[in-house]
């Protein structure tokens, strides 16, 4: 595991710009799926998420706990969605239903797996964010979020289960809608 | 192992999280139940999903992008933040000399004095009630009015700096300026009716100047500077529109409006001048210019507000003599720079000295005070750190920065009088001896250049194109 968020942040703060390199790596993907789910659109999500790096870079000195980087960059994102949401709302619609046609081929973006992530609870979706998104293992994510590995298997197994009720709810309302 | 505990084992034994015991008893209970079996396959199926769409959003150059952004954006602010430090830091400078602080003052008045110095007096349209309202205002022999101008933008920096300033007038005896700034008293400016010089006083510094004034000034001087029973007259040179009624502090008034009137062609950008009057008494209660000095980054913004006028009032003759105090040091007598070829040269030359053979950049007041300013301010730093320059040397360098607004004044005097003066020391310096400085029409089909040696000639407007052309490839 290389050098934790704290490290990086402190380095950014000391003048070296481009160790902020480090951190867009560790949660573009993260940052992404989270996106994407609020907004339900590939570009727009592209384009809130360096909005929301760029923020984050030029707002790390008022950043009070360096080992929350990664909930205070969510809490950036949620803004940004927010504001996108507001200015392309008609835009967004269309594309839904875009989005839903191209749902389930391969290579595609699963955009009802996105959205359903987004709805999760704060804890759940950063967990699930960090080892899908992010692409970190179990014990990275321990590390990252400072909690026992123990505690990231079982909160996963339970996240798991709400995603599945809730990829199931939507599925039986489609279905609904459709017949 | 029942079901309930194979399933909250179920991810760590995905995960490869299990220790070996742990793992053959999953297994084994896995063989056997066809529940935890499907459980199993459907985490699985979803893991392959998320991992799948984790991927796909993965797949992007965002990490160059965004880095590119911060870089940029980072450039942008840092550039910023510099600008605004050099301008508080030019300011700082600026007000921290008594050299500079009496040369920006020289230069603000003259700035602010050219806005209505410079309107021709001619062509006043008689036929209507402004014309009468004018006339009216002009045959009052004393005022006494304050004076507020707000610079912001260019040299001085975005938050702006005011001045403050009373003045005197009397038709009798002269004009007398008092400037303030910050509060406290700056500058004062005696100018006598019939005199040929004026006196500016610096009570801070305890230093006195006297000023002889040119011909074409004292020609002129009844007249100008902050006069403000001129300015409808001055106003009405050009097109102007009514602005109707309005009160201001409970009186009604009304008003009419200019906007670039062609006296100020070559002297100002965006001019705009508002003069609203008592509808009782005729008399102006407030006047108002809104104007740009200078173009492109060196642009400065000057809103200049004339108001509290108490029209006619009496007033002693002492106000307008300027007593200085015995103890006071002269800075001897410094000339107010002619608005003529000669003296114009004089400045250029006056400056290319000090600035290594550089011209000044542009032809406005505004870029040749920064750019004196700096030069004197490196000079002063490497001269005499942290210590007060002597007299002498503040004398020499008044002088030298009154001779350098010389070739600004000219250059103003051509472009209002329609001489189509251009103007290139950003490109040209004094070992350019046949690059084109500086020139203006004299007649039809003739034009005056002055080169980057300072020599001048006259030559044919078709010469001269040829020269600019060239100087442009």
């Amino acid at each position: 595991m290389p050098e934790n968020d704290g490290f990086y942040i402190q380095r950014c703060l000391d003048g070296h710009p481009d160790d902020f390199r480090h951190l867009v790596r560790r949660y573009k993907g993260p940052v992404m799926g989270y996106l994407a789910g609020q907004l339900g659109r590939s570009d727009l999500a592209e384009e809130a998420l360096q909005e929301v790096f760029v923020r984050c870079y030029f707002g790390l000195s008022s950043l009070e706990k360096p080992e929350s980087f990664f909930a205070w960059m969510l809490g950036v994102a949620n803004r940004v969605a927010k504001e996108q949401v507001r200015i392309e709302q008609k835009e967004r619609q269309a594309a839904e239903k875009l989005a839903q046609m191209h749902a389930q081929t391969n290579n595609a973006p699963d955009w009802p797996l996105a959205k359903t992530v987004a709805k999760l609870d704060d804890f759940s979706r950063q967990l699930i964010l960090l080892r899908y998104y992010g692409g970190h293992t179990c014990k990275d994510v321990a590390t990252i979020m400072n909690i026992p590995i123990g505690t990231v298997t079982k909160s996963l197994s339970r996240a798991y289960t709400r995603l599945r009720e809730m990829l199931k709810d939507e599925a039986a309302q489609e279905s609904e809608v459709q017949s | 192992m029942n079901c309930v505990e194979c399933r909250e084992l179920l991810v760590g034994y995905i995960e490869k999280l299990l220790d070996v015991q742990q793992g053959e008893m999953v297994r084994s209970h896995l063989k056997d139940c066809h529940d935890c079996r499907k459980e199993l396959k459907q985490i699985i199926a979803l893991q392959n999903r998320l991992v799948a769409d984790g991927a796909v959003r993965s797949q992007n150059d965002l990490e160059n992008a965004v880095m590119d952004r911060i870089v940029r954006e980072q450039a942008l602010k840092l550039r910023k933040a510099n600008q605004d430090n050099q301008h508080a830091n030019i300011w700082r400078f600026i007000m921290r000399s008594p050299i500079t602080k009496l040369a920006v003052a020289a230069v603000i008045i003259i700035a602010v004095a050219a806005g209505i110095y410079y309107f021709a007096g001619e062509g006043t349209q008689k036929c209507c009630a402004w014309a009468q309202i004018a006339d009216k205002v002009a045959q009052i022999k004393t005022c006494v009015y304050n004076m507020h101008v707000h610079i912001s933008g260019g040299t001085i920096g975005q938050k702006g700096q005011d001045v403050e300033s009373k003045v005197y007038i009397s038709s009798d005896y002269g004009q007398r300026i008092d400037f303030f700034l910050d509060g406290s008293i700056m500058q004062q400016m005696y100018v006598p009716a019939d005199g040929n010089a004026m006196v500016m006083v610096m009570p801070s510094e305890k230093k006195y100047m006297r000023m002889v004034l040119t011909d074409e000034m004292r020609a002129k001087s009844k007249n100008q500077m902050q006069d403000p029973r001129d300015a409808i007259t001055k106003f009405m040179t050009g097109p102007f529109r009514e602005l109707g009624k309005d009160t201001i502090n409970g009186v009604e008034v009304k008003g009419i409006e200019v906007n670039n009137p062609p006296a100020v062609r070559g002297v100002y950008n965006n001019f705009i001048g508002r003069t609203w009057v008592d509808v009782a008494t005729e008399y102006p209660v407030r006047i108002e210019i809104e104007t740009d000095i200078g173009t492109g980054a060196d642009a400065t913004k000057m809103l200049m507000v004339m108001d509290g006028f108490e029209w006619g009032k009496e007033m002693d003759p002492g106000v307008f003599e300027p007593n200085i105090p015995s103890d006071y040091k002269t800075m001897g007598e410094m000339k107010l720079p002619g608005q003529d070829e000669a003296s114009a040269i004089d400045g250029l030359r006056t400056f290319a000295e000090m600035a290594d053979g550089r011209y000044p950049s542009q032809m406005n007041v505004m870029t040749l005070t920064k750019e004196s300013a700096e030069i004197y301010g490196k000079k002063l730093g490497a001269n005499a750190k942290g210590t007060k320059p002597s007299d002498e040397q503040m004398q020499q360098m008044t002088a030298k920065m009154m001779k350098v607004q010389a070739p600004v004044l000219f250059y103003t005097k051509l472009g209002r009088d329609g001489n189509d003066p251009a103007y290139y020391g950003k490109d040209v310096t004094s070992g350019d001896a046949n690059a084109v400085l500086m020139r203006w029409k004299i007649s039809d089909g003739t034009y005056r250049v002055i080169y980057g040696d300072l020599s001048a000639e006259n030559v044919t407007a078709e010469k001269l194109k040829e020269m600019e052309r060239a100087a442009q490839q």
